[in-house]
């Protein structure tokens, strides 16, 4: 008997066969950063393109675990749904005056 | 108490995302290599005029009408008015949108072009703003000094196609004045004098390209 | 609803929204023609050959600053001045303020192409403007700034919604890149210290203006349109930050294996893969909000839009490997970038914005599009030209690049050129004629007679 082609299932594997690609790619590029890092003729001078990232990351990092703890964030879904109702209320409000608009006159 | 939310805030977007990134990318990118850069000193354009190159001399004698009437004496002072005027032109017409001005270590460069790019000798200020271009229409030219004369160069200015017959490279014939009689051939102006000048001025501090090796040669001893 | 019983309208000014697209499209016509006459230098059939003012090398430089200022700034001011008093629920600074600033940035753009054509341009690729006219443009991205912040500063004892987030550091981010990459090369830096800001100021001008702006446009339209919120507000405050991070640091991308320093070159690459991380959750974030609405697609602005973000999606994995050292040995210098400057360009934020047009124009002008169907056209015909123009200008770069590194004599890689170059002004003839049914429609549809005013449903509330 022939079974049909699952299409969501061929996708999630395609998706998965992706990642793995890409996820192995750059583990080797990982691998070849620690090599460079460690053992070309000036050592350590590949890690300067990579410590002020970490630095900065890092620091931003930090304000946003305070900001998080002093309570922020709690409601971050909020403005998308306030967005929307505000819209349905221009919308609105567009329909109900007599005359659109004319700017060309 | 109402928690004030300070990360979700106009002011906290603008400073930390518009200005401290921005600066960080300024202190990374721009600051650094500018400080790395400036043990080598700038070159003025007088400094580059104590010593003329020798097409320059030639320019003069091959167009001594042209010349004269639109530079005078061929000394340092008129050699530098000549190249100021021609890196004008080369930004003007935007020469820079289809040539580089730098060879790269790479792709067998150094043996098309030549000698691969120093910082140094992209430290003067001719190139400020610099030129070193992001596209390759045409061949990179900062080697291009003494590669072809000044009649080739004349020549392919005024119709590129009369020289190179395949090129895409525009025709400036406004470099030229009108010949005088019909029939002769039309005769550089100031722009058309400084642009060939310029052209032969890039790289005349690098050693020439060794001829090439033909393979004929490289199989004997 | 709020607390009056009847709603009010919203602060929006229609007419200068109207003003705005219609100068981004006269501009945008400009543009095409100026490139599709550059195009036909590479065939050698320059229709213009020995007018000084219409050199080739001048009408490039049209073309690339008539599609960032003219076409792609007025077109976003336009929609901005229809998008920061809806969500904010105040108007702009200024009325009379906006109208100044419309009226600047006109003279700026004319006074911009005045000055390439007459050879006055600055070697500062994407910032040719005249070295006169960029103080005039400083002060003018100053008052938009200001014009667009105060109402997002006014809304902002609410958490802020997105696409304020984007909108209030654009301006910030092109104020000081303007400055930075218009004077310092100009006056202090020659050299490799130049080109990296430049290679910043380059990169900044999209990565820090237009994108930003054209991602904070699609985190409204596309929910509005689809009345349905964007999936997931954390995951796009995720994409922001990342943004505003690792974006301004890229810009030596543009100069790789030059004499720039080394640690310069490394790092914009870390930076530049980085950025495709956060690429991905914006793009995950908005097929996420899609899903389950296939029925959309049969409305042409979201078609517009979401053509516009698989652009993306692909235009930002090519800058991933793009950015490599090893790739750029072979594709540095060639076709292929010019392939990937014009996806993004028009690819992305063209089709936005035309998205954004073709949304707005019945309701800035009051009267139904004249005929939908050329509309319907208008998309088809850019997007086959979009993408025959893009796959044939990387094939064209590849071969370039590996011509070049082969040693064959330069004229052989022009040769090898040509077919490549042909169809590029072919497919570039196929967007041109989708803008020519557009340009036409659009101007049907405004002179149209005003249809007589009439009561339109309700609509749905929205469901959470
Ligand atoms: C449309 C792009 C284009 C523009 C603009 C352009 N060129 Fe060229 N150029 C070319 C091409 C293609 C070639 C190679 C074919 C040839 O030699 O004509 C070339 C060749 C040259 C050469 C010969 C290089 C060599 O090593 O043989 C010089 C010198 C030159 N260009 C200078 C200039 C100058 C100066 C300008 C500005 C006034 C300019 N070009 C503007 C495309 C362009």
């Amino acid at each position: 008997m022939k079974r049909p082609i699952n299409i969501h299932r061929l996708v999630s594997w395609l998706v998965v066969l992706a990642v793995a690609i890409g996820g192995a790619t750059f583990l080797y590029k990982l691998v070849e950063f620690a090599n460079t890092a460690t053992h070309e003729d000036m050592p350590g001078f590949a890690l300067v393109s990579v410590v002020p990232y970490l630095t900065a990351t890092f620091g931003f990092l930090l304000l946003a675990i305070w900001a998080f703890l002093r309570g922020h964030f709690r409601d971050i879904e909020q403005p998308k749904y306030d967005m929307l109702d505000q819209e349905r209320e221009y919308d609105l409000a567009e329909q109900q005056r007599s005359h659109p608009t004319d700017p060309t006159a | 108490m109402e928690q004030r939310p300070v990360i979700e805030r106009f002011a906290t977007v603008t400073l930390v995302a518009g200005v401290g990134f921005f600066g960080l990318s300024v202190l990374l990118f721009a600051w650094l290599p500018f400080q790395l850069t400036r043990q080598v000193p700038m070159v003025t354009v007088e400094e580059i005029a104590k010593q003329p190159i020798p097409e320059f001399y030639d320019l003069a004698r091959r167009y001594p009408e042209q010349f004269m009437k639109y530079f005078g004496e061929p000394n340092s002072e008129s050699y530098a008015r000549a190249l100021r005027m021609g890196r004008d032109i080369y930004i003007a017409e935007a020469c820079w949108h289809c040539h580089s001005q730098f060879v790269r270590p790479v792709s067998n460069e150094d043996i098309r072009f030549g000698r691969v790019s120093y910082a140094a000798e992209h430290q003067n200020e001719l190139q400020l703003p610099q030129l070193l271009g992001t596209r390759r229409v045409g061949p990179d030219l900062i080697r291009s000094a003494g590669k072809h004369g000044n009649d080739w160069h004349a020549a392919h200015f005024y119709e590129p196609r009369w020289v190179v017959p395949t090129s895409v490279m525009p025709s400036y014939k406004w470099f030229f004045d009108p010949p005088a009689k019909p029939g002769d051939p039309p005769q550089p102006n100031a722009r058309g004098l400084a642009i060939i000048n310029y052209v032969q001025w890039l790289g005349s501090w690098a050693e020439p390209l060794p001829p090439p090796i033909l393979p004929a040669q490289a199989a004997q001893p | 609803m709020s607390e009056s019983q009847y709603p009010q309208p919203a602060p929006v000014e229609t007419r200068l929204v109207f003003w705005y697209f219609v100068a981004g499209m006269v501009y945008f016509a400009i543009a095409l023609l100026a490139g599709f006459f550059f195009s036909l230098q590479f065939l050698n059939h320059y229709p213009f050959a020995g007018i000084e003012w219409l050199s080739p090398g001048r009408v490039r430089m049209l073309h690339t600053n008539a599609v960032a200022y003219g076409f792609i700034l007025n077109c976003f001011l336009g929609a901005l001045h229809w998008v920061v008093p809806r969500l904010t629920r105040y108007p702009v600074a200024s009325r009379g303020l906006s109208w100044f600033i419309f009226w600047a940035v006109q003279a700026i753009v004319l006074a911009t192409a005045f000055g390439l054509l007459a050879g006055h341009a600055q070697a500062i690729e994407w910032g040719e403007t005249p070295l006169y006219v960029d103080p005039f443009v400083v002060v003018g991205l100053i008052l938009m700034g200001i014009n667009f912040s105060v109402p997002i500063f006014k809304a902002s004892r609410k958490p802020l919604y997105v696409s304020l987030w984007y909108f209030s550091v654009a301006f910030v981010w092109t104020t000081l890149n303007y400055v930075m990459g218009n004077f310092i090369p100009q006056f202090f830096t020659p050299g490799a210290a130049g080109a990296a800001i430049v290679g910043l100021f380059i990169h900044d001008l999209v990565g820090l203006l237009v994108t930003p702006i054209g991602w904070g446009l699609m985190y409204y339209f596309v929910p509005v349109i689809l009345k349905k919120p964007i999936w997931s507000h954390a995951v796009s405050l995720i994409g922001f930050w990342g943004l505003a991070f690792f974006y301004p640091l890229q810009g030596v991308h543009h100069f790789f294996w030059s004499t720039i320093p080394m640690f310069a070159q490394y790092s914009a690459v870390v930076s530049t893969i980085g950025v495709e991380v956060v690429v991905m959750t914006v793009f995950v974030n908005f097929v996420a909000t899609v899903r389950g609405r296939g029925e959309a697609f049969k409305q042409l602005p979201i078609r517009w839009f979401y053509t516009g973000i698989v652009f993306y999606m692909i235009t930002c994995a090519q800058c991933a490997y793009q950015a490599l050292l090893t790739t750029q040995k072979i594709i540095h210098f060639t076709d292929w970038v010019v392939g990937h400057a014009h996806l993004v360009m028009f690819g992305v934020f063209g089709f936005w914005i035309l998205g954004i047009v073709t949304e707005l124009w019945p309701r800035l002008t009051g009267r139904p599009w004249h005929n939908p169907s050329l509309n319907t056209a208008h998309y088809w015909l850019s997007t086959a030209g979009m993408l025959i123009m893009f796959v044939d200008l990387l094939a064209a770069g590849v071969l370039q690049g590996y011509l070049w590194q082969s040693l064959a004599p330069w004229e052989q890689s022009l040769v090898a050129s040509v077919p490549f170059w042909a169809w590029r002004t072919a497919s570039g003839l196929m967007i041109i004629a989708g803008q020519v049914l557009f340009f036409y429609n659009m101007w049907r549809t405004a002179a149209a007679p005003l249809p007589a005013a009439e009561t339109k449903p309700v609509p749905e509330p929205v469901t959470v």
